[in-house]
């Protein structure tokens, strides 16, 4: 079930990317609108959580400043998560001195997912929390409509998988004016190796503004 | 769905055996012409251990990468103090049974492994047969392990797995 999400996620992603390949900038993903002749991408829309250092983490934090890698996931998840946490552990080493890159791993089970809990895992993965954030501190429908409205991923209760939540293993590139930019599946090292190299082609854009 | 798609697993697991066991023999060595008939015996015993045991590490080997590798890494190194390393780790030997337990039935509770304690539930793989737990327990304890030459047989795993039938414990007892 799970697989056949991501592949149908994939394949939407490709059908995206494969009409607006020029030079070397990446597509901008999600529904375009046109407005007084310009057009308008879709944009992840205005957010605030908690992170695991209790701080609020909101949209404004990477407006204008910042791209990052955004996922979801739970932390007692045992079927898709570890591996989409090696991966992310991947890109964090990848970037973790460079300031304009930010990693946001959000909870879809924010009951459970307290910030104690997140702050645990998080110092048992040994990651700095001004690169990489752990998000909870809002009710799970409220975290389940933002990843469908705001990344375009499957994120939903369902008692007939595993864990009881079916979602999506996607990582999704924002860049700083909170448009997508890009969808890998986060549990495979080749795809994640892809999201590396797009990152380093979007910061080039990104210096370009 | 999932049911379908270990049952390929296991298809193609078995399709793999079926391979190593026709195909891919190993030469065997010139035997020395030897006096003792006991000694040709032993030698001839040996390498037919030898043979098994190669074979439960290569079915082994794939099967840690269908069901191991999403925590515990590629190359057993775990990630941070989430998922305790298997490589040369110091809870490898004289825990077998408590380790064909767990990998049946799930492990919880705190657990610490070369001085690092972790504390993250590990899911059971009750959908594992004997001889499949037999066969990861070879490869992780040959390739990560001490010994190189580890053989954990499906005989053993079954005296194991009488010991215990839920997830294995640890800490508050």
């Amino acid at each position: 079930m799970k697989n056949w999400i991501i592949s149908l996620g994939m394949i939407a992603a490709l059908g995206i990317t494969g009409c607006q390949k020029e030079d070397d900038k990446l597509p901008i993903l999600g529904r375009q609108q046109e407005v007084d002749g310009k057009t308008v991408y879709h944009t992840i829309p205005d957010f605030a959580f908690v992170d695991q250092d209790s701080a609020t983490v909101r949209r404004e934090d990477f407006m204008g400043k910042k791209i990052y890698v955004a996922d979801f996931f739970f932390t007692s998840c045992t079927t898709i998560c570890p591996a989409m946490k090696t991966q992310m552990m991947r890109i964090y080493e990848a970037y973790e001195n460079d300031d304009r890159v930010a990693l946001l791993s959000h909870s879809i089970d924010p009951e459970y997912d307290t910030q104690p809990v997140l702050e645990n895992f998080a110092s048992r993965l040994g990651v700095s929390s001004q690169k990489w954030h752990f998000l909870t501190g809002v009710s799970q429908e409220a975290m389940f409509a933002h990843g469908q409205k705001g990344y375009i991923v499957t994120a939903t209760a369902d008692r007939s998988v595993p864990d009881g939540i079916l979602h999506s293993g996607a990582f999704l590139l924002v860049d700083t004016e909170g448009r997508i930019r890009g969808k890998y599946d986060g549990t495979k090292p080749l795809e994640v190796d892809r999201l590396i190299g797009d990152i380093k082609i979007l910061l080039k854009e990104e210096e370009g503004k | 769905m999932k049911i379908a798609g270990y049952l390929m697993i296991s298809i193609l697991g078995l399709s793999a055996m079926a391979c190593n066991g026709g195909g891919k023999q190993e030469q065997v060595e010139d035997v020395q012409v030897a006096d003792n008939p006991d000694t040709q015996a032993n030698e001839q015993n040996d390498h037919r251990t030898q043979t098994r045991q190669r074979q439960y590490f290569l079915q082994g080997e794939k099967l840690y990468k269908s069901y191991c590798t999403a925590c515990h890494g590629a190359e057993g190194k775990g990630l941070g103090t989430l998922y305790p390393p298997l490589k040369d780790s110091d809870f490898l030997d004289g825990n077998e049974s408590t380790i064909a337990c767990g990998i049946k039935y799930g492990m919880t509770g705190p657990l610490t492994v070369n001085g690092k304690e972790y504390n993250q539930p590990m899911v059971g793989l009750t959908q594992l047969t004997n001889l499949q737990i037999a066969e990861i327990m070879t490869y992780v304890y040959a390739s990560m392990g001490t010994n190189e030459d580890a053989f954990v047989e499906v005989k053993e795993v079954d005296e194991y797995l009488k010991n215990c039938d839920s997830m294995v414990q640890f800490g508050n007892e």
